[in-house]
């Protein structure tokens, strides 16, 4: 057993992205609830069936467009959105973290992930 | 149901989501989806979306307290995670062709024997392994805080660990639930990792299991910001009251929460079954 351990550098390095990619998340949350609640909060909603969403939530372009323009609902969304690219945003920095540790078998192995994980992304938004 | 109230059984609710999600290594669905199908008598595409996001939220924030403290293994987690990622897409593409209520009744029963054996079990002292061969040139080893010092382990039968996390990712594809129980039992179990390692390791990965879902759920329709926002911020600080204690819990006490709760996730999959 060591007695002593450092927390490496590049894990640092990994953590600071999640927290960045969180705080902006929970930031646009915290600011899109207020939103919701401010203009709706009183409005009756019934997800008993499901219709999905419409367009306007389910594209990014929309998303960020109506985000801007302070529609609640696209704020609220845009912190989902921020939300889902964290991981990847991790997955990313992982490739650079084992790229300056000149591990190439996992800069090979997390770039896998990254390509995988971005596929299926815009594959959905094709389809 | 207004607005107001929904944001606020949901942002409670999500809180023990959150807590038990990082806690276990199991993510925050398996609070989440009973909540809105059972407590709010929501469609269950929403509550599938609304989930999911609430596995990346836990994910998310328990990572940034563990790969810090040095429990999650970034490598082991990335190289699991190629066999998920893979699994997943497969049992997205072979999903429709097998019979859905026989596998998940074997799922279930597997499930109960694995909380029995995480229930009855003092896990066997990992000291006396030796360091596997091919675990060491894959990187798999490591050291963890424990007792004030670190202790360092090897992964064992990577083989068969990187198989089953092929299946759980497969699993996930065609039930849509059940991976962060495999993942965190083929690394507990199988590749006899420290019981703190596996569940938070499984908690990076089902993070990014779960984001490769999420955008396709979100073209889909499935999300709704009324019902994820509340989730993620709950979610969330759920989960840094998890990871704070983490450290200071005994393995034995987490090994039978982790026992509850996996069969509490096989009764949900019987009631699927059933219903």
């Amino acid at each position: 057993m060591n007695a002593e351990k450092k927390t490496s550098n590049s894990d640092l390095g990994v953590s600071a992205v999640l927290r960045l990619g969180l705080t902006l998340a929970l930031l646009t949350a915290f600011l899109g609830i207020i939103l919701v609640i401010w203009h709706r909060g009183a409005d009756h909603v019934d997800y008993s069936t499901f219709i999905g969403e419409p367009d306007s939530l389910k594209q990014l372009g929309a998303i960020v467009t109506n985000a801007l323009q302070w529609d609640p609902l696209a704020v609220a969304q845009l912190s989902i959105l921020l939300m889902i690219a964290t991981p990847a945003a991790r997955v990313l920095a992982c490739i650079i973290v084992f790229a300056c540790q000149r591990d190439l078998l996992y800069v090979a192995l997390a770039s896998f992930v990254f390509i995988v994980l971005i596929l299926s992304f815009f594959e959905s938004r094709a389809g | 149901m207004t607005v107001y109230a929904i944001t606020l059984v949901l942002f409670l609710g999500s809180l023990l989501a959150g807590f038990l999600g990082s806690l276990s290594g199991l993510g925050g669905g398996l609070v989440i989806v009973p909540l809105l199908v059972l407590g709010l008598g929501v469609d269950i595409h929403y509550a599938i979306g609304t989930s999911l996001i609430a596995v990346i939220a836990t994910s998310t924030a328990t990572s940034c307290a563990y790969v810090k403290e040095g429990y999650s293994n970034v490598r082991i987690g990335i190289f699991l995670e190629t066999a998920t990622t893979v699994g997943a897409l497969c049992g997205v593409a072979i999903g429709s062709l097998l019979p859905k209520t026989s596998l998940s009744l074997i799922f279930a029963a597997f499930l109960f024997y694995t909380a029995y054996n995480a229930f009855t079990q003092n896990h066997t002292d990992l000291k006396g392994l030796p360091l596997d061969k091919m675990a060491t040139r894959l990187k798999l080893n490591g050291d963890y805080p424990l007792n004030g010092g670190y202790q360092n382990y090897s992964a064992h039968n990577v083989p068969w660990g990187y198989f089953l996390m092929f299946i759980a990712g497969n699993l996930s594809g065609i039930l849509g639930l059940g991976a962060g129980v495999l993942k965190v039992v083929a690394m507990d179990q199988v590749m006899k990792l420290p019981f703190k390692v596996s569940t938070t390791t499984s908690n990076f990965m089902i993070g990014v299991t779960a984001a490769a879902s999420a955008g396709l759920y979100l073209g889909m329709g499935y999300i709704d910001p009324v019902l994820t926002v509340p989730v993620v911020i709950g979610v969330t600080f759920g989960s840094f009251v998890g990871a704070r204690l983490l450290p200071k819990a005994k393995t034995q006490v987490l090994r039978r929460l982790f026992a509850l709760l996996i069969a509490f996730i096989a009764i949900q999959m019987l009631i699927k079954v059933i219903a």
